[in-house]
């Protein structure tokens, strides 16, 4: 992390103007550095985990059971990367140039959310990201709709819509795996099994809100607790419809906190994950991104006329 | 004289929108003039012209018809879910899960299956 050399009078009246006004940054505005930095590389992440996160789909389109499924699939990882699309736009109005972003992507040189260094063992894998996965992108994204910059929140209200499509998609998934044979079933617990624990990692640690940066800086609106807790409210009642056990033998509701109890995961497998090297699917992921952007570079430089980005061998 | 195309802002949080068309001498004349066309009565806080000339229009708007069925893009294509739901429910019924559906969730201290007897 850079050190800044922000006015702090300045500073805090924008602080306050985005707080208590609700007012939108808009890339022209002045906007302490401090801002500037942590509002672009948290775009930047999403954007890379749009990018990521078509990948664990997409490995699934010839393998999906049926034709409408790989279509509906496909419709859905292009939405993904339209997506990464658009939100690398929103980060680039920040100051960092798209190519460099992707660059950095490829290379490992930045970060994406961890539930997209999984392998997708099977279907069921895929019913878990397009409804568990997607829904708390959705919880996250929804809250996103509030945040400080202007151009961000603009975009979040068209990624929220095509993601409540995505939604249905997985639950459809999801029910006919539920409601077919006693295999589909069990390969669906399974799959559940595995994404309980990457799924409670999403939301990051219980940090309370006057002591979480993203939320000081008004880009995150929502704390990770608060976003867990809203998660486990929509979804978990779905899966106990479905006959689906949840993993965690603690989780329960308590209406008397009006709470959802639960085991905390264990961070340190989240750190070995986002920080460390990720998993093998991980690097196969990479090293397909990294082959595509170097074979389509030309392709880039003829369209853009740009200069190409110095690619690591 | 040209012609200008208005896009505007409602609020900060909305995209720009297109809200017509003005005729002026140029930028500076159209930026003044829909001021008064279309922003007089807070319509928005922000608005910008384009040179119509400057639209590259599709040609040929049947491009945007699908020859097959691609609902799958669309909520419709996968709605209704409430017999999708109740086929769901009955095999975890007929698999001795339905017990898990009568846990408290929010909203409802009984759990689901009692929302579903009243």
């Amino acid at each position: 992390m850079p050190t800044f050399d922000d006015d702090p009078v300045r500073t805090e009246e924008f602080l306050s103007s985005i707080h208590d006004d609700g007012r939108l940054v808009e890339p022209h505005d002045w906007m302490p550095e401090e801002y500037r930095y942590r509002n672009l590389r948290f775009i930047e992440m999403h954007a890379n985990s749009e990018v990521m996160g078509a990948l664990p789909e997409r490995e699934w389109i010839a393998r999906a059971p049926t034709l409408k499924r790989k279509r509906s699939l496909a419709a859905k990882v292009q939405d993904e990367v339209g997506h990464g699309h658009l939100l690398y736009r929103v980060a680039e109005s920040l100051g960092k140039p798209r190519r460099q972003m992707y660059d950095d992507l490829v290379h490992g040189r930045t970060s994406f959310h961890n539930v997209f260094h999984y392998p997708t063992h099977t279907w069921a894998d895929v019913a878990c990201v397009g409804f568990l996965v997607d829904g708390a992108a959705i919880v996250t994204q929804q809250a996103l709709l509030e945040t400080s910059y202007g151009p961000y929140a603009r975009v979040m209200k068209r990624i929220v819509a095509e993601e409540s499509l995505h939604y249905r998609h997985g639950e459809d998934v999801m029910l006919a795996l539920a409601g077919g044979t006693q295999e589909q079933f069990e390969m669906l617990q399974e799959g559940v099994d595995r994404w309980w624990e990457p799924i409670m990692h999403f939301f990051g640690h219980d940090v309370p809100a006057d002591q979480d940066p993203g939320m000081h800086w008004g880009i995150k609106p929502q704390s990770n607790e608060d976003s867990r807790q809203a998660w486990m409210s929509k979804y978990v009642p779905k899966l106990w419809d479905m006959g689906i056990e949840t993993p965690d033998p603690a989780l329960r509701w308590d209406e008397d906190d009006q709470r959802w109890h639960y085991t905390e995961p264990d961070w340190d497998r989240l750190m070995a994950i986002v920080k460390g090297d990720g998993t093998e699917a991980t690097r196969l992921r990479l090293a397909a991104r990294q082959q595509l952007w170097q074979h389509h570079a030309w392709i880039h430089d003829l369209i853009t006329g740009d200069t190409p980005v110095a690619v690591a061998a | 004289m040209a012609t200008f195309e208005v896009l505007g802002r409602r609020k900060h949080s909305d995209p720009l929108v297109h809200a017509g068309q003005v005729h002026a001498a140029d930028l500076d004349a159209a930026l003044m003039l829909v001021r008064e066309t279309h922003f007089r009565h807070e319509e928005g806080v922000e608005y910008a012209v384009v040179p119509s000339e400057h639209l590259h229009v599709l040609p040929d708007p049947s491009l945007l018809e699908h020859d097959v069925d691609m609902s799958y893009r669309q909520n419709h294509g996968f709605t209704p879910f409430g017999p999708k739901r109740e086929r769901a429910r009955a095999a975890a019924e007929a698999r001795g899960r339905g017990e898990l559906r009568r846990r408290p969730v929010p909203g409802r201290a009984g759990g689901a299956a009692e929302k579903d007897a009243r």
